[in-house]
């Protein structure tokens, strides 16, 4: 009888936090009641543990995104889930969706995809997929350093008067142009603005060295 | 809890060229305010090249020749340095340009229906048309 009880209470937890509809409900329970549900001691600890990992489970929110190429993903068939204990299957089909919508569709993340990406990737793998990114991930920073290094070129090959200042511009681009570049999460297009800053650079620095007083 | 997004933006080109187009404005509008400064006080900015090397150089007399640009007193510009109505009417154009740029950002809803690209193209040929007529004819 004691047994019946706590089946009983624990079916109601499980109706619940949602885990369970109410046609699964009713049916569970009436299969308790009718004692059909006897079971031997073994049976019933993986039963409970089936139970208990069944109420440690969360409904997760998982939300369709569309790739660079307009094709619309959607996210694996998984409603509920229990972070503290993921099985590898359950791994294999979150991780390739949420790494996919991490470059593709960063912007449209759900709390839930962003705990599952922090929990199961490292912050090296984080920043592998933000540098997979087809954009800019140091937009500001890559136009300053091409737009210092442009003007510190003008300054050398046509205003020499303010040649201190534009000395100065040329150090500051040369450095933001590394720091781009030793960035994990920098993209393709970050990396290739500051090369090509890098190379402006050069050429003043060539007009400099070259320079006839 | 913590952002997982290691870098906190993420632009596309087009984002990332209208950003480029304010820091430019940004920048050009600087330099109108300093040459405005100079023009209102009539402080000039001394050459760093003449400081270093003792002589003049190619740019020599340029604030004064944009100082008289904007009292559209061209003639006495072109005394001053033979790039002054030249470089004046790039910055006037370049601010003109960005400044509608500017614009078009802004009106972010109606943006997918505008056509950036042939933009960036006309920009981007632009500065080097500039460039090009600026080694040209002025060295």
């Amino acid at each position: 009888m004691e047994n019946k009880i706590e089946k009983l209470n624990e079916l109601g937890e499980l109706y619940k936090s949602g885990a369970i509809t109410i046609e699964e409900f009713e049916s569970l329970k009436a299969e308790i009641l009718s004692g059909s549900m006897i079971i031997s001691e073994n049976e019933s600890e993986s039963k409970s543990s089936t139970i208990k990992k069944k109420v440690d489970e969360e409904k997760i929110s998982l939300k369709s995104f569309t790739d660079n190429q307009g094709n619309i993903i959607n996210p694996p068939n998984l409603e509920y889930l229990n972070l503290k204990d993921v099985t590898d299957k359950e791994l294999e089909l979150l991780k390739p969706f949420v790494r996919s919508k991490q470059i593709y569709a960063p912007f449209e993340m759900t709390e839930d995809e962003m705990k599952i990406c922090n929990k199961f990737f490292s912050i090296q793998e984080i920043a592998e997929m933000n540098s997979e990114r087809p954009g800019f991930n140091h937009a500001f920073i890559s136009i300053v350093s091409v737009l210092g290094a442009a003007f510190s070129l003008f300054i050398t090959s046509h205003s020499p008067c303010l040649l201190i200042f534009g000395s100065s511009i040329l150090i500051g681009s040369i450095f933001f142009s590394f720091f781009t570049l030793t960035r994990a999460d920098a993209t393709k297009l970050d990396k290739g603005v500051s090369y090509i800053a890098l190379i402006i650079n050069i050429i003043t620095i060539f007009l400099i060295i070259t320079w006839k007083t | 809890m913590e952002d997982i997004r290691l870098s906190n933006r993420n632009l596309n080109i087009t984002e990332t060229y209208f950003l480029a187009n304010k820091i430019l404005l940004f920048f050009l509008f600087l330099a109108i305010l300093c040459l405005l400064f100079s023009f209102v006080f009539e402080i000039g900015i001394p050459c760093q090249y003449k400081i270093l090397f003792g002589k003049e150089c190619r740019s020599c007399g340029l604030t004064r020749g944009l100082s008289s640009c904007m009292k559209f007193d061209f003639t006495q510009a072109n005394t001053y340095n033979s790039k002054s109505t030249f470089i004046f009417g790039c910055v006037v154009c370049q601010i003109i340009f960005r400044f509608l740029l500017l614009m078009i950002s802004i009106i972010k809803s109606h943006l997918k229906q505008i056509a950036i690209k042939p933009l960036q193209i006309l920009d981007i040929s632009t500065i080097i048309i500039i460039f090009t007529i600026d080694f040209m004819y002025y060295g």
